[in-house]
């Protein structure tokens, strides 16, 4: 058999009705098709419900933001506190999980935003020639060339620590990434036979671009998405780390652990729990990704 | 999708579709700055009419530009110079809204089925595409009009529920073909249709389209490298070289007498069922010479029996009429060939059995 | 991966041995293929690839095997090679004599020693594949010579005969300069010039039995016909015996002495060349040389129906469901051997 269930799983994915198909066999078949797999998945489950279920799940909502309990600072865990307390007396364990809301929003933002400038401009530069093809391609290389943390520091800098400002900066550093992968897989694809047979049927070029070209380049775009939640998370918690991303009292896992570093090493729960939070969920998107990439294997691609 | 009657006299006299000069080059580029440092001929000035209701063979083997002819034919690549007329009128001046409906009326058929549809489309969407993008029907009459047509090539709406891995090459083929039919077209350039197919999958497949071409009212153009295949379909034949057509004319008479060398090289060449070994002189030698260096003079010049140091390298040959309906591109053509003594008699009997050729 | 295990004994069926056999003249044989079955294990079942094939090769013979995609031909001649995979694969019982020996009992350490490029060698229908990319031809068609044992480093007398014979081979091929192709990469050489390289590969090492898979498939007309001349020349020239593959009809008329129809995994026709052509007698040969086009002929018939699938087939005859003359018994009771004329055998129950 030419295309391999797997890459039917997607095909599946992205045409039609995505939500009737969501749970189907082969979509589980895939997310927990080995170990490491189903480790990620259940990972990223975890902080995603977690991060959902907050307000429900923290025994202190009121603390996740502006609050002050003087007398109950800098405790360790405890049956009261599972994760001990903040400088300001905060349940830290209720400021992960909302922490936890704002990284996933700020991640999954920033993907969104990157996949919605860089998709279309890869798409338009695969399938051009010429002048529209360079000057987008030699924009996103401006970009490219500098690595996406000086990049996000820079522009956060520049913009001031808010999260839209945060999001901005962030989506500004992933959005060539998609555009170059998306750009060099329009490019072959214009060259199938399937796309040459349809232009020759008269279907238009925006037509076939969207709904053959695109579609084929999505899978990609998943793998590449899901790598990069994980990194995203890793320079909103740096940002955050150093200042220049969410503005305190947010419950940002960074900006938690660079509260915590005048109490170290003593309250090590400080520090600990909000990176503990980071390491898994990133490495939770990590593991999927690396998973999806591997069984979108080009050899696997019905070619 | 039937264009307006042309005038009464026009009708009669013109052919369907019409070739005029047609040339087809590709740049080559090399260098590190990709300059233009040649030109592929791929197709370099072919004419031919077509009369509607007709099959026009056109055989060459890979390298002579058939395929590309085709394509360019269809408009999937530009013409470099040259007209194409559909109907009497010129392609390349009409306005786009009406070039974009009378190309409809003209469609080409790939050679390769099975990549000729989007593996992760099922093939009832693909079939649908272009009735989508060239008609105003609604979904339900589109369904309609493609169930028909899948029937109408010998399968089943059942099949259309699958993606095209999972269907055989001769079922795939029957597809492409249904898919081109829903547009209503007038003329259907077929490339190669039963290429890579199994010899009794093609032998339905010629069948198939000979039943679609009366019941469809069809004009084809016929590309294929196979001149066996040539003479169950094709009223006439072009036999193409390097870009050029160097024999044409009906097919009896072309395969009865060819007038060219190499028309007569090709026809020696193809196997025979009973009669056994050719003789070794037939055998052409060596192989066509790269495009991009032709020789100077009859391209087939490299490697002809006949050549004559002076006239075949001096000057390309224009198509001398041999007979009615039948020309040929060669100096030579009036001279008794070589291999005349062996040329195939043509029966009409069932199984093809021929006289027995001379061997020594 | 077991690549070559011993057959099984089984019970079952035991098939009627090709004719030669019998004759006087079975000392002639080079290869022999007896009951050969075939099988392979896949998700979906068991593919009965190969129902008891018996067929024989004698020395200074070209027979061709002929049948559609999936028939079974190349499976057949990888049988012989040694080269299916197992598992998947799986031989159930066979015996594959190559003269005096059962190459089914050899292990694979001897048979790619003795026996695979030196006293059977390939030439195969992708040119492409079978030449490495990165080294001259020349260096390839010397690394044959050198691994046959024929070449010894060092002595110049031995590395000039061997040069000598390649070229006198390239020459035979009709290769235009052969010391300028000896220097050429693959790469560098079109789809004719590489499939002489191949077939002048194949005669280097003046191998007992050729197997031909395909070989001209891939190539223009005009080239088939020059590769085909080749090849009756060496044939004739070093007297060894072929096995020539091919779908095509045509091929098999011009350079077949003997011919074996296949399909579906079985053998249904052996005869004679001429013989086969003026009176076929199986219902799928005759439907089969009907729907061969030549220039010749006006109308070609068709077989209705689609080959089967080799999962869950039919015990008997596997043509059945689409013989036009197929009698009660077909579907279940596989034919036998019936001798029709000297030099001509049908498996099939109309005449038996």
């Amino acid at each position: 058999m030419r295309v391999d269930g797997r890459v039917a799983v997607l095909q599946n994915f992205v045409g039609v009705r995505l939500a009737k198909k969501l749970l189907n066999r082969q979509v589980l078949r895939l997310f927990f098709r080995d170990k490491l797999t189903s480790l990620g998945t259940l990972l990223v489950l975890l902080t995603f419900l977690s991060a959902v279920a907050a307000p429900v799940l923290s025994p202190y909502p009121e603390d996740a933001y502006e609050n002050v309990h003087i007398t109950e600072r800098l405790q360790g865990p405890s049956a009261k506190h599972w994760f001990g307390t903040d400088r300001m007396g905060r349940d830290i364990f209720s400021r992960v999980l909302y922490g936890g809301r704002v990284t996933l929003f700020i991640a999954l933002a920033v993907t969104v935003l990157s996949i919605a400038i860089g998709v279309p401009l890869g798409l338009l530069a695969g399938y051009n020639s010429g002048t529209l093809h360079e000057v987008i391609m030699r924009v996103a290389d401006i970009f490219l060339a500098i690595p996406r943390i000086i990049l996000a520091l820079a522009l956060a800098a520049a913009l001031g620590p808010t999260v839209p400002n945060v999001i901005i900066a962030l989506s500004l550093s992933f959005w060539p990434r998609f555009t170059r992968i998306v750009a060099a897989e329009t490019q072959s694809l214009r060259h199938e036979l399937y796309v040459e047979a349809s232009q020759s049927l008269g279907v238009s070029p925006l037509s076939i671009l969207f709904r053959h070209i695109f579609v084929h380049t999505v899978p990609t775009i998943i793998v590449r998405g899901t790598l990069g939640m994980g990194f995203t998370i890793l320079l909103a918690a740096t940002l955050g780390f150093i200042g220049m991303g969410v503005p305190p009292p947010t419950p940002e896992w960074g900006l938690m652990i660079a509260e915590s570093r005048e109490y170290l090493p003593g309250t090590w729960w400080y520090a600990m729990f909000p990176g503990l939070a980071i390491f898994l969920t990133v490495m939770g998107y990590t593991l999927i990704g690396d998973s999806l990439r591997d069984a979108m294997d080009p050899k696997l691609r019905g070619h | 999708m039937r264009s307006s009657a042309t005038s009464s006299d026009e009708v009669m006299a013109s052919p369907l579709l019409e070739v005029r000069d047609l040339k087809r080059y590709f740049p080559v580029r090399s260098g590190f700055l990709h300059r233009i440092t040649g030109w592929l001929r791929a197709v370099d000035g072919v004419s031919m009419e077509v009369n509607p209701g007709e099959v026009m063979g056109i055989v060459g083997e890979s390298g002579c530009g058939k395929t590309t002819l085709g394509k360019t034919v269809q408009g999937i690549y530009r013409p470099t110079t040259g007209e194409i007329f559909l109907e009497g009128k010129p392609l390349s001046r009409l306005p786009a809204k009406e070039l974009r409906k009378l190309r409809c009326s003209l469609q080409y058929v790939h050679q390769d089925p099975m990549a000729s549809f989007d593996p992760w489309w099922p093939l009832a969407r693909s079939l649908d595409e272009p009735l989508r993008a060239q008609t105003d029907l609604s979904r339900s009459e589109r369904r309609e009009r493609v169930a028909r047509i899948v029937r109408a090539v010998g399968l089943d709406t059942e099949h259309l529920e699958r993606y095209p891995h999972e269907l055989s090459g001769g079922q795939l083929r029957r597809l492409t073909l249904a898919r081109v039919l829903a547009l209503n077209p007038k003329v259907l350039i077929l490339d190669e249709p039963t290429a890579s197919l199994d010899v009794s999958v093609q032998a339905r497949i010629l069948n198939l389209l000979r039943d679609l071409r009366s019941e469809f009212h069809l004009t084809y153009l016929f590309i294929s490298h196979d001149l066996g295949i040539v003479r169950i379909l094709c009223d006439r034949v072009a036999v193409m070289y390097l870009g050029k057509v160097v024999e044409i004319g009906p097919t009896e008479v072309v395969l009865r007498g060819p007038k060219h060398p190499y028309t007569q090289a090709l026809l020696a060449a193809i196997p025979h069922l009973s009669a056994g070994v050719p003789r070794d002189e037939n055998i052409l030698e060596g192989e066509p010479p790269s495009p991009l260096f032709l020789p100077r003079g009859c391209r087939f010049s490299s490697r002809c029996p006949m050549f004559r140091e002076g006239l075949c390298n001096a000057s390309e040959p224009p198509l001398f009429p041999v007979g009615p309906g039948h020309e040929a591109a060669c100096f030579r053509i009036e001279e008794p060939s070589r291999t005349g003594e062996n040329m195939i008699r043509v029966e009409a009997s069932g199984l093809g059995r021929t006289e027995k050729r001379e061997t020594s | 991966m077991k690549v070559r295990p011993s057959p099984e004994k089984n019970g079952g069926e035991r098939n009627f041995s090709d004719p030669k056999m019998n004759q006087a003249t079975a000392k002639n044989q080079l290869l022999k293929i007896k009951d050969l079955v075939l099988e392979f294990h896949t998700d979906r079942g068991i593919v009965q690839a190969l129902d008891g094939v018996n067929l024989s090769v004698s020395k200074g013979e070209v027979l061709g095997l002929v049948g559609e995609s999936g028939c079974g031909k190349t499976a057949t001649a990888r049988s012989v090679l040694g080269l299916i995979p197992c598992p998947p694969g799986r031989i159930v019982r066979g015996e594959i004599w190559l003269d005096e020996e059962n190459l089914m009992t050899l292990p694979q350490e001897i048979l790619r020693s003795r026996v695979r490029g030196n006293r059977i060698t390939l030439v195969p229908q992708d040119t492409l594949g079978p030449l490495n990319p990165v080294h001259t031809v020349g260096t390839q068609m010397k690394d044959i010579l050198k691994y046959k044992g024929r070449s010894r480093n060092g002595n110049s007398d031995r590395a000039g005969a061997d040069h000598r014979e390649i070229l006198e081979l390239l020459r035979a091929v009709h290769l235009p300069d052969p010391d300028r192709v000896l220097a050429k990469y693959p790469s560098e050489l079109s789809g004719g010039q590489r499939q002489r390289i191949l077939i002048a590969m194949a005669f280097l090492p003046r191998p007992d039995l050729i197997i031909a898979d395909e070989p001209t498939t891939a190539l223009d007309v005009t080239v088939q016909a020059q590769i085909l001349r080749i090849f009756r020349n060496l044939v004739a020239r070093d007297r060894c015996s072929v096995l020539f593959i091919t779908h095509d009809m045509g091929v098999v008329a011009s350079i077949c002495d003997r011919v074996s129809v296949m399909y579906a995994g079985q053998i249904v026709e052996t005869a004679l060349v001429p013989k086969l052509f003026e009176s076929p007698r199986h219902p799928y040969t005759v439907k089969l040389l009907e729907s061969v086009p030549t220039p010749e002929k006006k109308e070609i018939s068709q077989i209705p129906g689609t080959v089967p699938t080799l999962i869950n087939i039919n015990k008997g005859c596997r043509f059945c469901e689409r013989c036009p003359q197929r009698l009660e018994k077909c579907r279940d009771h596989k034919p036998g051997l019936t001798q029709v004329d000297e030099d001509h055998a049908v498996f099939c129950h109309l005449f038996g």
